[in-house]
């Protein structure tokens, strides 16, 4: 039994180690990573000026948000198919995308843009990401879907007509869900590194893309010193941080509210 | 308040090659209970979402007080429905939920709260404890109570409940029955009643309608479906019943119309007493007759019966219901 309290820390440290050294040098008095000079924020003072990396932050959060409210958007509907054979079919043709390896999406998702003669662009890569994230916020959308459709009817015996019931009930019952699908798809697309390198077109960066574009060639200027790399990585990680905190929070008020589902 | 009488004409409800309902032909008069009574799967639920408007049939029409309705939307036929998993809103409080039928009808906020308050403490719920509390908070009597309140403020011309008591205990149903009855009288709704149990059925009902396989079979009063089944199944499925080969189909004794060692009797056997089991009051006494299993009850004052005597056993003609299948 201690082999396995061990082998357990073990894990622990090996899944934290390599953030947390990263988190540490992105206070590194040094250009160089691995060697300490004293504390500094001046990496961080860089990105506040840092005009790129602001424009990768602003691409990133407009694909995010679009991707993540057109993607539930069109998933509501079908999570909410009352009929439970339909269902069935639908949730079988939905959840081959999530176990499709990434790479081989990108890659179709790219041969279908050129075969299509579509600009790559900030459009290109909303469709990417939106196409896949569907499949997201209808697993996440899913559990409150029946229960939605379920209570309309219920709704619809006591007077109100179909609009009124969806938005005074399917709406608010299927909050959760909402909730939980817009937050998965905003993650899945604020982090996407392949679909996005592989349906950007020149001169579109996301925080991910600036990231892999300043790592792979590091050190010849300020922003693209090791340490600065460091502060860019470790912001992104403090975005997802906070929304997954936000998330938490919303979630255990509610089900304090409303019990749970 | 006056309930509309409703009628269904000639419904026939498929799902794919599933017949729910085969023909269903039901007058249900205006200000009574009338319970639907019939095996899982029978189509009594199907039934209750045709007359509700939540299902369109697959043929046959609906009318209420003589008015086509077949093609009205659910939220137009002025109905009250608690289904068999309540569907409360999660969202809502107490209060809100029962409220939620009239703010879809715009009633003023004043009037809205008499009215809540009303249905409230027309189901046993005091409102000064309940109205702010949230329905996880709440027992499934409890719960089952709200969503009553809830289709009864409205008002509604028909009340339809499907097996709205069927998770309960046995003393919570009796007193929630008993309830449910007083409510209907003093509102005067049409109510239809949805269950697979005979003894709420018995309980509740001024009109029973025994349903199987998609089919009425028998229509009437509590008393005339007991005393005159038109089938061995209406009379297996409502009561007890002995059920035998005789002229023309079969032949249907209730136990407690067995006697044993009659002074006087139609028809007499010979019999073995196979079993005896006290329930309160009454003795159930399985009696062996030429190899078949004859049920008997009997009140338990002064018989002294026991498993292994030699008795005989009869009834009389007038007590005997022959019936075809
Ligand atoms: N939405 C549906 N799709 C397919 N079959 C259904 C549907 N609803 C009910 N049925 C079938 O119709 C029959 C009657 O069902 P139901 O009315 O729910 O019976 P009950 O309420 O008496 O238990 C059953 O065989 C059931 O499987
Ligand atoms: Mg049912």
């Amino acid at each position: 039994m201690k082999l396995l309290k061990y082998y357990t820390y073990a894990l622990i440290a090996m899944l934290y180690i390599p953030i947390i050294v990263m988190i540490l040098y992105s206070f590194d008095n040094s250009k160089y990573f691995g060697e300490w000079n004293g504390f500094t924020l001046r990496w961080y003072e860089q990105l506040l000026h840092d005009t790129q990396a602001w424009s990768a932050l602003k691409n990133s959060m407009v694909v995010a948000v679009l991707s993540a409210v057109i993607s539930t958007a069109i998933a509501i509907p079908a999570a909410l198919m009352a009929r439970d054979r339909e269902k069935d079919i639908v949730s079988l043709m939905i959840y081959p995308p999530v176990i499709i390896p990434e790479i081989t999406e990108a890659v179709a998702l790219m041969l279908l843009l050129i075969y299509l003669g579509f600009p790559l662009g900030l459009v290109s890569v909303l469709i990417g990401h939106t196409a896949f994230n569907i499949a997201y916020a209808y697993i996440a959308l899913s559990p409150v879907g029946g229960t939605g459709a379920r209570l309309a009817v219920a709704a619809r015996t006591l007077g109100a007509d179909r609009f009124t019931a969806f938005l005074k009930v399917t709406i608010p019952v299927s909050m959760p869900g909402i909730i939980a699908a817009l937050g998965l798809t905003f993650m899945m697309s604020f982090t996407d590194f392949i679909k996005t390198l592989f349906t950007k077109g020149p001169g579109f960066d996301t925080l991910p893309i600036l990231v892999w574009n300043r790592a792979r060639r590091p050190g010849l200027t300020p922003y693209t010193s090791q340490p600065a790399i460091a502060a860019l990585a470790t912001t992104l990680i403090l975005i997802s941080i906070a929304i997954a905190l936000a998330y938490t929070l919303y979630e255990v008020r509610r089900s304090e509210k409303q019990g749970e589902l | 308040m006056k309930g509309v009488e409703v009628y269904v004409e000639g419904i026939t409800k498929k799902y794919g090659s599933t017949t729910a309902l085969d023909g269903v032909t039901l007058r249900i008069p205006p200000s009574e209970i009338t319970t639907l009574l019939g095996p899982s799967g029978c189509g009594k639920t199907t039934l209750l979402k045709i007359i509700a408007g939540l299902e369109p049939p697959t043929k046959g029409r609906v009318y209420f007080d003589g008015r086509d309705v077949t093609n009205l939307a659910p939220e137009k036929r002025n109905i009250g429905f608690v289904f068999q998993d309540l569907a409360l809103f999660p969202h809502l409080n107490v209060f809100e939920n029962v409220a939620f039928g009239l703010r879809v009808r715009r009633v003023p906020e004043a009037e809205v709260k008499k009215r809540v308050y009303w249905a409230l403490d027309l189901v046993g719920l005091d409102p000064s404890e309940f109205a702010r509390r949230r329905i996880h908070e709440l027992s499934g009597g409890q719960q089952q109570r709200v969503a009553i309140a809830r289709a009864l403020v409205i008002e509604p011309a028909v009340l339809l409940l499907d097996e709205p008591f069927a998770h309960l205990d046995y003393k919570i149903k009796q007193r929630l029955l008993l309830q449910l009855k007083r409510i209907q009288r003093e509102t005067g709704a049409t109510v239809v009643y949805v269950t697979h149990d005979q003894n709420e059925a018995m309980a509740v009902s001024h009109k029973i309608a025994v349903m199987n396989n998609g089919k009425i079979l028998q229509v009437g009063s509590p008393e005339e479906v007991y005393e005159k089944p038109n089938s061995s199944f209406v009379a297996s499925f409502f009561g007890e019943a002995n059920v035998l080969p005789g002229e023309g189909g079969f032949i249907v004794i209730r136990p407690e119309r067995v006697l044993i060692n009659p002074d006087r009797a139609d028809t007499v056997y010979d019999a073995y007493i196979e079993d005896v089991v006290f329930q309160g009051p009454l003795l159930h006494i399985e009696a062996r007759v030429n190899g078949k299993i004859i049920k008997i009850i009997k009140p338990r004052n002064g018989m002294v019966v026991k498993p292994g005597d030699k008795v005989r056993i009869g009834w009389l003609q007038k007590d005997v219901r022959v019936v075809p299948e």
